[in-house]
């Protein structure tokens, strides 16, 4: 449904590339994440895909339809989301809809009212978007996405500066829009749980790079990494050696495998007594990746 | 051309709902009114002396459309190439500043269309502006002096002339259509520099400059020689409405120039905004 190919693009001479022979495809119906740090290329991946980018080199399609060829017709299946949703703000939500969607030929007041609803704004449309919450900004920008019913939808960091809350809102309502309407999604973000959380398949990029494209699960690991906080390091240090399934990286941080029970390590400790001061998992970073990914790559060379 | 029509209207109520546009209307009612107010006794005794040491009677030509075209010139002069060039500065530069130009370019439609929009936009706006203005000043004019005769004298352009009421009425009508056409080219210039890929407070100072050096040179002495080559002078032709036998060919040659002008300012910020990536 998305196919971006062998995409090149440099802003500016002497720099290094924004997209570096970034290719990918999305399939129907499927959640894809594109995952990587700010200056990545995400953002411009998706310009390029919006056809307010031109790359130097590659193509991208949506449907099967050039953007650099046909931009018009190929962004008539999409819909798009942009990190800062920004609107006229001297309008009212249902206005601004209207005044954007009349550049998609106008939709029914029906269709609005009722994609309104799907979004959650039915209560607020008619106020002025300048006094919108920046979660019901982002709601406003998704209803305008769904205007008129894409068949793909493309998210530029969508959840950016939400609260938790908004967040899982946000995360469940892209779900939903999958299951219900059977949309094509392309996500960008920069936060690996998220993605996880959200997309089938995922594409890692880094300096315009892409490190890795597969499924999520491919992602994990066989091992979580733990923290550990104590006074005596030495003496946990000797307890965790001792445990086959521990292994050390650093002082205060080792590896557990994800079959052990990590219950179990914490009652081995105190029961050598270790003072724990504090036990706790830590979420594989973006930067953990990118290093995981390069010693693959240097082991497989 | 349903959606075409729709999309320009869609601009329009865009430029019209802002709180700014209203703001603009009544600065240039208020400035008709504190001119009124405050340059009422002043205006009185310079138009009583012109009209005195030609033999005419102040009551009969110092009328609403005499005092209406005086502030319809004064207006303009103070207020409306800032104004224009405000409007039209911000018209593609705000909207990039602001994200909401990238919400539009994510909709199937070309850059193309989408500049020409935003063009005949803040052209209509403008225009109706600069209609506003007249029918503010004449309004103005009226309800303090009067139906009566129009006297127009302006030096620079060696015009000395008298109306009776409704030919004086059909001829400041015809100047304010003119100063319309007039001010699309400074509407035209601000656009351009809006396509550029600066800051919409730059666009408005650049094209405002612009047009103001341009002002300032066509009246250095010395420079006489190369007039033709300034935009003001031809700008101005709207004056002319008021000379008794209108040099109709001079003045249509002038807004044919000013017409060429409006459509390669067009066409260069359409040529400037088409290459551009945007990306933020």
């Amino acid at each position: 449904m998305i196919e971006v190919r062998s995409l090149h693009k440099s802003f500016r001479r002497g720099q290094p590339p924004a997209l570096d022979g970034v290719s990918f495809q999305v399939e129907k119906k499927e959640i894809f994440g594109l995952l990587g740090h700010n200056g990545a290329g995400k953002s411009t991946t998706m310009g390029i895909l919006l056809g307010m980018v031109y790359p130097d080199s590659g193509e991208a399609t949506i449907g099967g339809v050039s953007v650099q060829r046909d931009r018009e017709k190929s962004l008539r299946k999409a819909g798009a989301i942009f990190e800062t949703p920004c609107f006229y703000d001297y309008m009212s939500g249902w206005k601004n809809l209207e005044a954007i969607t009349s550049y998609s030929g106008g939709v029914s007041r029906e269709d609005i009212g009722r994609v309104v609803e799907l979004v959650g704004l039915e209560k607020r449309i008619h106020d002025r978007v300048s006094v919108y919450s920046h979660g019901m900004r982002q709601r406003l920008a998704l209803a305008q996405a769904l205007l008129p019913m894409p068949e793909v939808l493309l998210l530029d960091e969508p959840t950016n500066g939400l609260d938790p809350d908004g967040i899982a809102d946000f995360r469940r309502r892209v779900l939903r829009l999958r299951e219900e309407f059977g949309l094509t999604i392309l996500f960008n973000s920069h936060l690996l749980s998220e993605v996880e959380q959200v997309c089938d398949r995922v594409a890692i990029l880094r300096d315009g790079k892409k490190v890795y494209d597969g499924h999520c699960k491919g992602l994990q690991e066989d091992h979580d990494v733990y923290h550990l906080d104590t006074e005596t390091w030495p003496k946990a240090e000797a307890v965790l050696k001792s445990l086959p399934d521990a292994e050390i990286s650093s002082p205060g941080v080792f590896k557990l495998k994800k079959t052990a029970d990590p219950s179990a390590v914490v009652a081995a400790l105190v029961g050598a007594g270790v003072p724990v001061r504090q036990f706790y998992l830590r979420e594989p970073s973006l930067e953990d990746l990118y290093m995981r990914f390069r010693k693959e790559t240097e082991e497989e060379t | 051309m349903h959606a075409f029509l729709s999309q320009l209207n869609w601009e329009l109520k865009r430029l019209f709902a802002r709180r700014r546009t209203y703001i603009g209307f009544g600065a240039f009612l208020l400035l008709d009114v504190l001119i009124v107010i405050l340059a009422r006794e002043p205006l009185y005794r310079l138009i009583e002396t012109r009209l005195s040491n030609n033999g005419l009677e102040v009551e009969e030509y110092f009328s609403g459309t005499t005092l209406g075209l005086m502030l319809l010139a004064a207006s303009c002069v103070l207020l409306g190439g800032i104004f224009a060039a405000l409007v039209s500065g911000d018209i593609v530069a705000k909207e990039w500043e602001d994200g909401t130009l990238r919400m539009l370019m994510s909709r199937p439609v070309s850059r193309f269309r989408l500049i020409l929009l935003k063009y005949l936009a803040c052209q209509i706006y403008s225009a109706v502006f600069f209609t506003y203005v007249g029918v503010a000043a004449l309004c103005s004019g009226l309800a303090l002096r009067g139906w009566g005769s129009l006297f127009v004298f302006i030096p620079d352009f060696h015009i000395f002339a008298m109306f009776d009421p409704w030919e004086g009425l059909s001829r400041y009508l015809l100047a304010m259509v003119l100063l319309v056409f007039s001010m699309s080219t400074l509407t035209s210039l601000g656009f351009f520099f809006s396509c550029l890929k600066i800051r919409p407070a730059a666009a408005t100072i650049v094209a405002f400059a612009y047009y103001l050096i341009d002002f300032i040179l066509a009246h250095f002495e010395g420079l006489e020689g190369y007039r033709w080559l300034f935009l003001s002078p031809r700008m101005a032709q709207w004056i002319k409405a008021f000379v008794e036998i209108i040099p109709w060919p001079a003045m249509i040659q002038a807004y044919a120039l000013l017409l060429g002008v409006n459509l390669t300012a067009f066409i260069l910020g359409w040529l400037l905004f088409q290459q551009r990536d945007l990306k933020s």
